[in-house]
């Protein structure tokens, strides 16, 4: 009986001892093959910091739409991180040397959620629309350039004609503002602002302004882009798009694993999410425009070169971005970032830090005399520049690098008075010419950006140009359409125009934050600086 | 009778128009072009789009012809479409409406449940109760809503994990919300009841009724709480009202898509039809609850009543 029970005894024992042995053998083998086999299925919760009015990604330019819509449309050619074009429901395409003729020779096998096949037909639809102004489509529409035709030569192939050369097409395809949606869905649709039907790996089951979006798995997706590291449907079955404008509640979320990831990290909390051992932050830098001051040179102090190239002497990007940003960003070193196309890193020894150059420039330019509040003056007038900004398009963190600027330009006796105002008053004073400084970026790969932002016929209200600059007209009409090389050759002369003429200061280099748990793999990015949901997959 | 619901209907007619034509010439006054505003997320505004927005806004006529069309069309409730939403204005607020409704009419029903068991309680007894809770009031009053949610979310949802942070849908999502506008809500009542319960209490009628042998609860209930009732009911109709288009910190906090936080957008973004349309719809709902709160009063004091007819 006492042998009987304690074998009775031990016999458990040793069978959890072994069932534990065996749960952590199979523990390993498992998390060694969650590194490398995906699995299917689950849902992926994302919180974002940001939201959108509108989904539909033909009329509106929020990037939040694009980041959703990247997940629910297709486009016609997709592109790699490295910028590289790949096909997607354009198996291939040709482009003639001047960039006037592009065809696209599509994919026979493609359908809308909606069932409607992919054609020509349909591209050239999606297109037109937006080409029509009573669709009130504004950057979709930048992005396609003056086209003269669309036609389509067979049901498969779709040949778009301009009379002068535009070299950005196919980059602007391959963004999710140029994403092909169904054409029969458009035609019955009265208004596509709240809905979209696309062909892509997901559907959007449903948006709520300022609260979310659903989407679902579509197990019959197959026409992945060429970028992508699997063929077949997603892996995810749903991803639910939270909007969280509160950062510690989004932060909150995160660490207590009721969400699987979360963008805009606030620099203070980086840290803590980087040492969460559950936790991690993925970082993908912006291309396009970094952060820039735009110095107004129609009108004030700032018509003076020496002023401005004062200006950018005395501004210290790297310890602003230092102060403000907890080492999450990097410091710009020109108008452009490194990830964007045509960037040319010569540019970086033309600027730079130099105090004592910024106060030998502003003594050349006339501001010798220094006033009570020691900022320099000239015929009595103060150096003082007024820098507008609409605080709801900024993070607290962009406020901070304007206050860090502000304080060592002073040093050069340049009084940064800072000018906060709503969307509407920002709009006001743009239009009506009444700042000396404003500022923003804007995410784009191609270097056409450039156009959009230093070109006379852009000048607000019309476009970016806040510096209000017309001497880099004729190079950026005619890098639009210019062979690959002497593009690349304008745009470094522009970029060096830039920074020598100081016509912005730039600051930062903008980034997308990604704090993910560490069950999410498989994160991309796309090429606007969006992570791309198509290859993620969740381990349990 | 029929003279006084003609004076009413006309008084709410007044007072609409009254708020369109205020808030139509604040918006016309602040600086801002729409469709500039519009495109902030596009950095290129083409002349075609900028032509066919302006037209389709109605901006190219003249302002005087701007106003008579949107009170024509505002009489007949259409307030035409919002600029960001590029859908109809009623459309969008009801969307909102929808949301807010649920956490407003919930945060009252709670802080109305709260305010009354806590006056109940401790209005003229129970000292040290009655100090504790005077000072917990005082503490609910002054602290902002939005770290009151924070603190709420933090403690049972990421602590917890009583309540999920994600969905719009399902209770779940709202208890910390409700919870967190009702707070505020339930200690000014509070005070409110229990200073008129304890005059109520001090009157030589409450004398009388306990002579008669009443007990403490009895009076309290019946005969107290009616008189307390009277000052909280203004109170109420005034607070359900900016619950409804001012819960925008609470909407923040939990990530809900609520008029308060249309409203705030709509101003930034001179979203005038969206704009005009809440701030109707705000006028509408303070006027409808003042005469429903007008009402409440006949039933609550009958002495009113003799007084009116």
């Amino acid at each position: 009986m006492n042998k009987k029970t304690n074998q009775w005894e031990k016999r458990p024992l040793v069978r959890a001892l072994a069932a534990a042995m065996l749960v952590m053998a199979s523990g390993q083998i498992f998390s060694v093959n969650a590194a490398e086999t995906p699995v299917q299925g689950g849902t992926l919760n994302v919180a974002l910091g940001s939201d959108t009015p509108i989904i539909d990604p033909s009329i509106t330019g929020q990037s939040v739409t694009a980041l959703i819509d990247r997940n629910v449309v297709d486009s016609l050619v997709g592109q790699a991180e490295d910028n590289r074009f790949t096909p997607w429901l354009a198996s291939r395409w040709e482009v003639n040397d001047n960039h006037t003729d592009y065809v696209f020779h599509l994919r026979k096998d493609v359908t809308f959620s909606d069932g409607t096949p992919l054609d020509a037909e349909a591209v050239k639809y999606n297109l037109e629309r937006i080409l029509d102004p009573k669709t009130t489509s504004s950057y979709s529409k930048s992005l396609l350039g003056p086209i003269k035709t669309i036609t389509t030569p067979d049901a498969y192939t779709v040949a778009i004609h301009y009379d002068s050369p535009f070299a950005p097409l196919l980059q602007g395809l391959s963004l999710p503002y140029l994403g092909i949606q169904s054409p029969t869905y458009l035609k019955k649709t009265q208004n596509t602002s709240n809905t979209v039907v696309g062909s892509g790996p997901f559907i959007l089951k449903s948006f709520v302004k300022g609260s979310g979006s659903q989407l679902t798995r579509r197990a019959d997706y197959h026409w992945g882009p060429g970028y992508a590291a699997h063929t077949g449907p997603a892996y995810l079955e749903a991803i639910n798009f939270k909007y969280l404008p509160e950062s510690s509640v989004r932060l909150g979320a995160l660490t207590s694993g009721q969400i699987q990831a979360i963008d805009a990290i606030p620099p203070v909390n980086a840290k803590s999410v980087k040492n969460n051992p559950a936790l991690e932050v993925k970082t993908k830098e912006n291309p396009g425009i970094v952060r820039v001051l735009y110095l107004n040179t129609s009108k004030g102090p700032f018509t003076d070169v020496k002023v401005r190239q004062a200006f950018l002497s005395a501004t210290d990007p790297a310890s602003a971005v230092k102060v403000a940003f907890f080492g999450t960003l990097k410091a710009a070193d020109n108008v452009l970032g490194p990830q964007t196309q045509y960037y040319d890193p010569s540019v970086a020894k033309l600027g730079g830090f130099n105090l004592d150059k910024a106060n030998k420039l502003l003594d050349d330019a006339g501001w010798t005399a220094k006033n009570a509040a020691g900022i320099r003056t000239k015929d009595g007038q103060p150096l003082t520049v007024d820098f507008v900004y609409d605080p709801s398009t900024l993070e607290t963190s962009d406020v901070t690098l304007f206050q860090a600027v502000q304080f060592q330009v002073k040093k050069a006796g340049i009084d940064l008075k800072l000018d906060p105002v709503d969307s509407g008053g920002f709009a006001d004073r743009t239009n009506n010419n009444q700042y000396d400084v404003v500022s923003s970026f804007y995410v784009r790969a191609e270097p056409d950006i450039l156009r959009t932002v230093f070109h006379s016929s852009y000048a607000p209200p019309k476009g970016s140009n806040y510096s209000h600059i017309s001497a880099l007209d004729d190079k950026l009409t005619q890098a639009v359409g210019a062979p690959d090389a002497q593009r690349k050759q304008l745009y470094s002369a522009i970029q060096r125009e830039v920074i020598e003429q100081a016509y912005v200061v730039p600051l930062s280099v903008p980034a997308y934050q990604l704090g993910i748990s560490k069950k999410v793999h498989g994160i991309s990015w796309a090429t606007n600086a969006k992570p791309n949901f198509y290859d993620v997959w969740l381990s349990h | 009778m029929l003279w006084t619901g003609i004076q009413r209907l006309f008084t709410i007619l007044a007072v609409l128009w009254g708020a369109a034509t205020l808030t139509f010439v604040a918006l016309k006054l602040i600086p801002g072009d729409p469709v500039s505003i519009l495109s902030g997320g596009a950095n290129v505004v083409d002349d075609a789009f900028r032509a066919q927005l302006t037209h389709e806004f109605g901006l190219d006529q003249p302002l005087w012809l701007q106003y008579l069309h949107y009170l024509g069309h505002a009489l007949i409730g259409n307030f035409g479409q919002s600029y960001q939403y590029r859908e109809p204005v009623i459309a969008v607020i009801f969307s909102a409406l929808k949301q807010t409704l649920v956490l407003a009419v919930g945060a009252l029903v709670l802080a109305l449940a709260l305010a009354v068991l806590n006056a109940l309680a401790t209005a003229g007894r129970w000292r040290y109760l009655r100090t504790f809770f005077t000072g917990l009031e005082l503490c609910l009053l002054s602290t902002p809503v939005y770290w009151l949610g924070i603190i709420l979310l933090s403690l049972f949802s990421f602590k917890m994990h009583w309540f999920p942070v994600m969905g719009n849908e399902g209770w779940q999502s709202l208890v910390l919300p409700i919870i967190t506008l009702s707070l505020p809500l339930a200690a000014i009542l509070s005070q409110i009841l229990r200073d008129g319960l304890e005059e109520a209490l001090s009157q030589p009628f409450a004398l009388t009724v306990r002579t008669r042998g009443a007990g403490e609860t009895r009076l309290r209930l019946r005969h107290g709480l009616r008189h307390a009732t009277l000052a909280a009911s203004t109170l109420t109709g005034t607070m359900l009202a900016n619950v409804l288009s001012g819960s925008i910190l609470t909407e923040t906090v939990f990530g809900r898509a609520g008029i308060g936080k249309i409203t705030l957008q709509a101003i930034a973004s001179r979203d005038m039809p969206l704009v005009l349309g809440i701030v109707m719809l705000s006028a509408l709902l303070f006027v409808i609850i003042n005469l429903v709160v007008d009402a409440a009063y006949l039933l609550i004091d009958p002495r009113l009543r003799k007084r009116s007819s």
